[in-house]
């Protein structure tokens, strides 16, 4: 992600995805992160599931995400208060909250593979994210009401070879 | 794996860098004038409460009373006193001003 609906809050990271497609077209997956942001030098833990819609051309393949966000946003104390429980929600200061997104994007296959072999493919996405506002609050809420920004990243397909 | 385990929390809170606490951050030699009611009490009203107002969804601490921010008064100043930003989330915060005076009540024993 890149930032926020706060002023001034820019974020970096990395993500991981893991998934299952059916027919090329439609796939169920996990998706999470792990970002650093500039308010409040916090640390963001998200965790998203949903299903994406794949236009299964030749060359690119545009898709479309659509996901559940539980997020989990922690102060630079409580990661260092409690090491290594942070990843899992666990530590006093974190902010656990939830939410939906959507990811528009495409994916670029690096070559062409058949059943049984691993195909490489880059993908390039644009996102937005929803939190509903908190009930309590300070100023500024529990955090961001919208997050909003990009992914680029590589990974691989593997198609199951079919049963004889 | 183990290794890993602790190794990658060092270096996030490396990565997002340190903060003051309350040992580096002696009382003044004369003492302060701020007191929990000249200062504390709104301070916490102001930027607090809202969420440390009692056990709620948001959470588990209350700093309702001049006791339970003594209590809690090494985290409080870990996360909101002097340059620590951490707290309250968002933007808007307490001024430098207020907080470097969080800092002195904390550091005086928040009398």
């Amino acid at each position: 992600m890149l930032g926020s609906s706060w002023q001034g809050d820019f974020a970096a990271g990395g993500l991981v995805r893991l998934g299952y497609r059916f027919a090329r077209i439609v796939a169920i997956d996990f998706v999470g992160w792990e970002q650093m942001a500039t308010v409040n030098d916090r640390l963001d833990t998200g965790l998203t599931f949903g299903v994406t819609g794949f236009v299964p051309l030749k060359r690119v393949r545009p898709s479309l995400r659509v996901f559940a966000i539980h997020q989990h946003e922690e102060g630079a104390v409580s990661v260092a208060q409690t090491p290594g429980g942070f990843l899992f929600g666990i530590g006093s200061g974190i902010r656990h909250r939830a939410g939906g997104g959507l990811t528009l994007g495409a994916e670029i296959p690096l070559q062409c593979a058949r059943p049984g072999e691993l195909e490489w493919v880059i993908f390039v996405e644009l996102q937005s994210i929803w939190f509903p506002p908190g009930a309590p609050a300070g100023p500024s809420g529990l955090g961001p009401e919208f997050y909003y920004g990009g992914n680029l990243g590589i990974g691989f397909n593997y198609s199951l070879p079919k049963m004889p | 794996m183990r290794k890993a385990a602790i190794i990658l929390p060092v270096l996030v809170s490396a990565a997002l860098g340190c903060w003051e606490d309350m040992s580096s951050y002696p009382c003044p030699p004369g003492g302060t004038t701020l007191t929990y009611e000249n200062f504390g009490q709104s301070f916490f009203s102001e930027w607090c409460v809202s969420c440390h107002g009692g056990p709620n969804g948001y959470s588990s601490r209350a700093f309702t009373d001049v006791d339970s921010i003594r209590a809690e008064a090494d985290d409080i100043f870990k996360n909101a006193a002097e340059d620590n930003a951490t707290m309250p989330p968002g933007p808007v915060g307490p001024s430098k001003a207020q907080r470097d005076d969080l800092a002195e009540w904390l550091a005086c024993g928040a009398p």
